[in-house]
């Protein structure tokens, strides 16, 4: 158990314990200071004093550069790593396994084949404004067909992720299918969307993501105290007065939702959803709200730095930053999976 | 119908379905052409040319890679001791896709190193995580095997996706094959492949007899005597060997690994020496199917195999999941 000290208003009373509310603030710290460093390098570099400079006189060159071109980049950014994070983490949670995310749970192959078919078909007609309406479609429907599926007078976890798995094959075959008999140039843009990028980002994209998300969010603090007690065995839960069944499906609709929304601003960013929250487990033990700030904090560094290292790294080349999320991500998983099997 | 009726009857449906293969296509041709292409072959003769190259080609490919992967499936299932075991779900396949790309992609590899080569290299580290993973059961479930096999496919795939957005160039020339495919190869540069693919199906019949025993599990196999981990080295080398090949020829084509050792365990019982050898059957006629619908459903053009594959084989999959959770309920 960590020290815990007790908050005490009139008759309000809390237990708390300040460690991992310390490592939160520390995540979030180590986030900011990335944000910062994204802001200030790229293509023209600025130095501290050239950058505050910046930001107090928005018209100047520099400016430019920082307010309108990179930050909304950096807030798409942290706002898709860390709603991927938060979904993975809450996916975690209500699967009661370290290892299920967006990816595995097919809603990242759901929203994918959902926005490579509208890039392919409908993109010439109806502009790319649809596409993250499409992609949230596409992730919602493959969730709800896999609650369908899975259930059998109610779901099990084991059901949800193993109709998960075969789903996203599924998605995976219709996504190659569409980008295969569709024309080289359509192909080469899905394929961007699909590795995840956030270049281009403007503010009307960071605005509508933001209230998205802090709608969500809201839910989320709502719903925290039943997301902390999804691991509990289904029995055991109910005796202590959960409406099981409504609240797995309630959980799983907001991770997906956080899930979908952050793929249809952000693109396929995969590992994001499985890595962050599982860092964040290492950090902080214990489940609860730090945890899971802590796991958001660090998808949102995770994201920003693969950002920042996509359109740095091999300049005049701008690679999208899903590049980069996999590069950092599939060594730290694997070592995790093995020292987990040992 | 006992067992080895049953078993003749699979290889008979077999064979009806290469002939169709070679039949099949935009242009259809008479069994009397075939007999013509491959007895009195003329050089000028289209028809004969048609056959003995493209189609003759396709359908050795699909028999050899329905086969290849369905008995790579099969014994995957009864080493991990996970009905949901195969090459494709726990990432074997996508490893071996991700070295072919490296290598693809990167100039400095494919100056010295052939790609077919990366397949086996990408499959066998793969293959060695998967068998790490597996072999501790103790702490691993079968559902952690499972989850950690679709984490370690899905990052392989995010890899590749990475290497082909760099090089836009190399994503025209692998797309197709990366969907999974057995059209425009000839048997003249795949015949090694074929080579090691049938030896891998050689060397699996070697370890029937141990398979059966393993199935009982691995402590009673022991106990009469298996040399355990010598025998899960060898059956990792075999998957290796087919999943290698069959990807290195074909590219990724899913599912069948997984389901169609359920299909033959179903209906040729649990005896290894029957239903794998059956499993071979039923994934090369499955494979020869999906071909053949692939070529025909969108005629002049076509459907990569791989996607052909997914579309029957997620249903079954599904149902499968379906049927254990009313089994067990």
């Amino acid at each position: 158990m960590p020290e815990s000290r007790a908050l005490r208003l009139g008759r309000w009373s809390r237990r708390f314990s300040p460690s991992p509310w310390r490592n939160a603030l520390g995540t979030l710290l180590l986030c900011s200071l990335a944000g910062i460093g994204a802001l200030m390098l790229g293509a023209i570099p600025l130095s501290p004093p050239a950058f505050l400079h910046a930001l107090v006189q928005p018209d100047s060159h520099a400016g430019l550069i920082v307010l309108q071109l990179r930050a909304p980049r950096v807030l798409l950014a942290l706002l898709c790593g860390g709603a991927l994070a938060v979904s993975g983490w809450l996916f975690q949670q209500v699967m009661r396994n370290a290892l299920a995310s967006p990816d595995t749970l097919g809603v990242t192959a759901g929203a994918s084949a959902a926005a490579v078919a509208y890039l392919s078909y409908l993109a010439a007609d109806w502009g790319m404004s649809g596409l993250p309406i499409a992609a949230m479609a596409g992730a919602l429907a493959v969730i709800a067909v896999v609650y369908r599926l899975a259930w059998h007078r109610g779901t099990t976890p084991l059901r949800l992720i193993l109709m998960g798995i075969g789903m996203a094959a599924l998605c995976g075959a219709i996504t190659t299918f569409i980008l295969v008999s569709s024309p080289l140039s359509t192909t080469l843009s899905a394929y961007v969307w699909l590795t995840g990028s956030v270049y281009g980002a403007n503010w009307t994209e960071v605005g509508q993501l933001a209230l998205c998300c802090t709608g969500l969010a809201l839910v989320l603090v709502a719903l925290l105290r039943h997301a902390l007690l999804a691991p509990l065995d289904d029995g055991l839960a109910t005796g202590l007065g959960v409406k099981v069944q409504r609240t797995r499906a309630l959980l799983t609709l907001v991770a997906s939702l956080m899930a979908g929304v952050a793929i249809a601003w952000g693109g396929a960013m995969a590992f994001v959803g499985l890595v962050a929250p599982h860092i964040a487990r290492q950090i902080t033990p214990s489940p609860g709200a730090a945890q899971l700030i802590t796991s958001a904090a660090l998808g949102a560094t995770l994201v920003i730095l693969s950002d920042l290292l996509g359109r740095t790294l091999f300049t005049p080349l701008d690679l999208p930053a899903g590049i980069f999320v996999a590069a950092i991500g599939t060594p730290f998983f694997l070592t995790l999976l093995l020292r987990q099997a040992r | 119908m006992n067992t080895p009726q049953r078993l003749f009857a699979l290889v008979v449906v077999l064979i009806g379905c290469a002939v169709v293969s070679l039949m099949a296509g935009v242009h259809w041709m008479s069994p009397a052409d075939i007999g013509h292409a491959f007895w009195m072959p003329s050089a000028t003769n289209v028809d004969d040319l048609v056959i003995r190259t493209t189609r003759l080609s396709r359908t050795v490919l699909a028999i050899v890679v329905g086969a290849s992967l369905a008995v790579a499936g099969g014994i995957l299932q009864t080493l991990t001791h996970n009905p949901l075991a195969s090459p494709g779900i726990l990432g074997i396949n996508a490893g071996a896709l991700f070295a072919v790309v490296l290598i693809a992609t990167t100039d400095v590899l494919a100056a010295h190193l052939n790609p077919y080569a990366g397949a086996f290299a990408g499959a066998a580290i793969a293959a060695a995580i998967v068998w790490w993973l597996a072999m501790r059961r103790q702490t691993a479930t079968p559902l952690h095997l499972i989850l950690a096999g679709a984490a370690l496919a899905a990052l392989f795939g995010a890899m590749s996706q990475a290497l082909l957005v760099i090089d836009q160039q190399g994503l025209d020339t692998v797309l197709f094959w990366l969907a999974g495919s057995v059209s425009g190869r000839s048997l003249d540069t795949v015949w090694p492949l074929i080579g090691i693919a049938v030896l891998g199906l050689l060397l699996s019949a070697a370890l029937l007899r141990d398979l059966n025993l393993l199935a009982a599990g691995d402590t009673i196999a022991a106990a009469v005597g298996i040399r355990l981990p010598r025998l899960q080295a060898m059956a990792i080398a075999v998957i290796v060997l087919l999943a290698g090949a069959s990807v290195a020829m074909a590219g990724n084509i899913v599912f069948i690994g997984l389901i169609v050792p359920h299909i033959a365990r179903r209906l040729l019982g649990v005896d290894h020496r029957r239903w794998l050898p059956g499993a071979a059957v039923i994934g090369a006629t499955l494979a020869l199917i999906a071909d053949i619908v692939a070529r025909l459903l969108i005629a002049p053009g076509e459907v990569p195999i791989g996607v052909m594959t997914a579309l029957i084989g997620a249903p079954v999959f599904i149902a499968l999941i379906r049927r254990q959770a009313t089994a067990h309920a």
